[in-house]
């Protein structure tokens, strides 16, 4: 089973989130904050990571950057209440899949992260 | 003079010059008691022949598109606005220069404002009163008179010119005043409205698995089945509300690239929701190529199309037409369509933020399109049609001559 990172710092969403991936056909961690994901990522394998921009202490970008430097290239999708354009490019120039705004439609995260990742990789 | 229509929404208030600064134009120009003693002699004269200057005035307005344009309730208001033009000149020619006749000036000039009249049409209107009422002299003075009234008209006309071109003015800084303000309050709604896009998304998935539920218990129930959809639906509308809301308040950059505007204009066309009976005609030749941020550019063109497509909700003919030409400056496109048109009174406001005619309507569509369009350093404006309905021509500047052929997607 292909397995996911969900880091959202609002609870109530991460908790909609890892039901909706989790009815999905995916397995998923929960944390609600940059540096929460970075020590899981050290942890554990993950598939791809479903991360917001906005985070307390860490941003989405820091942890992207975090990860890339540490050699970890788990694709990662970022999610934003603002559609800051810079915020975006810098993400997507650190290799972010994707960047959805707010309030986004659930069944395209679904679409896009199944279609995503390669049911061959999956990590079992 | 174009007049009767409501009185103005505006929120500012302008009664009109004060009058020290009226009584210094008087005295700019010389108009003393002596010419307003000219005046009464004069309308004395050829009052039974005023009415010849006004016809004349209104068959200028009808031979000219442009001007024609702002007269949209046909021959009955031409009757109404004769009526007006004549006790006009009445005043202009008996009447007391003092507030009560600025006060009366300057709503004839909200009028004017409001229904978008262009100042070079007020000028050259006056051009046509002003000729009317020097030949009347010419030919009902004696010769020694009709020059010295000729030149108490003249200076009368110009008093009113200041008048109107004051109205403008404080029309023109209001509005810089309402830009001010929305920029302030723009500032604030944009916080509120990221803040709400966090709890948007709680409903927002809330709502897919609430959805999803359903679908896997097999739980039919006409109640459910009805408002799951309607929540989910308005909750796009708030969403959409709040993105036009911050694309407002924020300058996006501009991304811009050559592309061919046909692909585009097609694209926001299946994107805009319509009405089957809709006739949709395009002319825009698949080679032309166009200068300006693609997506930018398309959300403007979307505006102009949803708007047209609302329109004809209950028009008889159901047409929107597209229409786009190339020139070595630029490209022009037009939006139409066939229902009841921009209402005079509201043309002027069209374009400002938050003014809305539609119950749905949240004023932000046209208010970021002009934005949009003049951040291309281009034109966007409601212009006359031939034929009924709304329609809006955008010209957008070509590529610098340096950047040509550079393409994008």
């Amino acid at each position: 089973m292909l397995h996911l990172l969900v880091v959202e710092d609002s609870v109530e969403l991460a908790d909609n989130l890892a039901e909706i991936l989790e009815g999905a056909g995916f397995s998923t961690g929960v944390v609600h904050s940059g540096e929460q994901a970075l020590a899981a990522v050290f942890d554990e394998h993950f598939d791809a990571i479903v991360s917001d921009l906005r985070l307390p202490h860490m941003s989405g970008v820091e942890l992207l950057q975090k990860l890339r430097a540490a050699g970890q290239s788990t694709p990662l999708v970022l999610m934003s209440a603002f559609a800051d354009e810079r915020a975006q490019a810098a993400a997507r120039g650190l290799g972010a899949v994707a960047v959805l705004v707010k309030p986004f439609d659930c069944a395209a995260l679904v679409t896009l992260l199944s279609s995503l990742l390669d049911p061959t990789r999956a990590s079992g | 003079m174009v007049s009767g229509a409501s009185p103005s929404r505006r929120a500012h208030v302008f009664l009109g010059m004060d009058a020290p600064r009226f009584q210094s134009l008087q005295d700019y120009v010389e108009f003393t008691p002596a010419c307003a003693e000219r005046l009464r002699e004069l309308h004395a004269a050829v009052e039974p022949e005023l009415p010849l200057v006004i016809d004349d005035f209104y068959a200028a307005i009808s031979r000219d598109p442009g001007a024609r344009a702002v007269i949209t309730g046909g021959k009955a208001q031409v009757e109404r606005l004769k009526a007006t033009l004549n006790q006009w000149l009445v005043s202009l020619l008996l009447g007391a220069r003092d507030e009560a006749y600025v006060a009366a000036r300057s709503r004839i000039g909200q009028v004017h404002v409001r229904i978008n009249l262009s100042q070079e049409y007020m000028l050259t209107a006056m051009s046509r009163l002003r000729v009317g009422l020097l030949r009347l002299a010419a030919q009902r003075l004696p010769p020694q008179d009709a020059a010295i009234t000729a030149e108490a008209v003249n200076r009368a006309l110009d008093l009113e010119l200041a008048l109107m071109l004051d109205t403008y003015r404080a029309d023109s800084a209001a509005r810089v005043d309402a830009s001010a303000r929305l920029a302030a309050v723009g500032q604030v709604a944009a916080s509120i409205g990221h803040e709400l896009r966090n709890p948007l998304g709680v409903v927002e998935s809330s709502l897919y698995l609430t959805a999803q539920r359903l679908t896997k218990l097999d739980l039919h129930d006409p109640v459910l089945d009805k408002h799951l959809p309607r929540a989910q639906e308005q909750l796009r509308v708030c969403a959409n509300t709040i993105a036009s809301l911050l694309d407002m308040v924020r300058d996006a950059p501009l991304a811009r690239g050559q592309f061919a505007l046909a692909p585009l204009v097609e694209e926001c066309l299946a994107r805009t929701p319509r009405g089957g009976d809709v006739t949709v005609n395009v002319d825009i030749d698949t080679a032309l190529q166009i200068y300006a941020d693609r997506s930018q550019l398309g959300a403007v063109i979307s505006n102009l199309t949803r708007n047209a497509f609302e329109a004809l909700a209950n028009a008889p003919v159901k047409q929107v037409t597209l229409v786009a030409i190339g020139t070595a400056s630029g490209v022009e496109l037009t939006v139409q369509d066939s229902g009841p048109g921009v209402d005079a009174a509201h043309r002027s406001q069209i374009f400002d933020a938050l003014f809305t005619t539609r119950a749905k309507g949240t004023g932000l569509g046209l208010a970021l399109s002009k934005k949009i369009v003049e951040r291309h350093g281009g034109e966007i404006g409601l212009v006359p049609n031939p034929m009924q309905g709304a329609r809006f021509r955008i010209w957008l500047p070509a590529a610098p001559t340096s950047l040509r052929g550079v393409s994008q997607r």
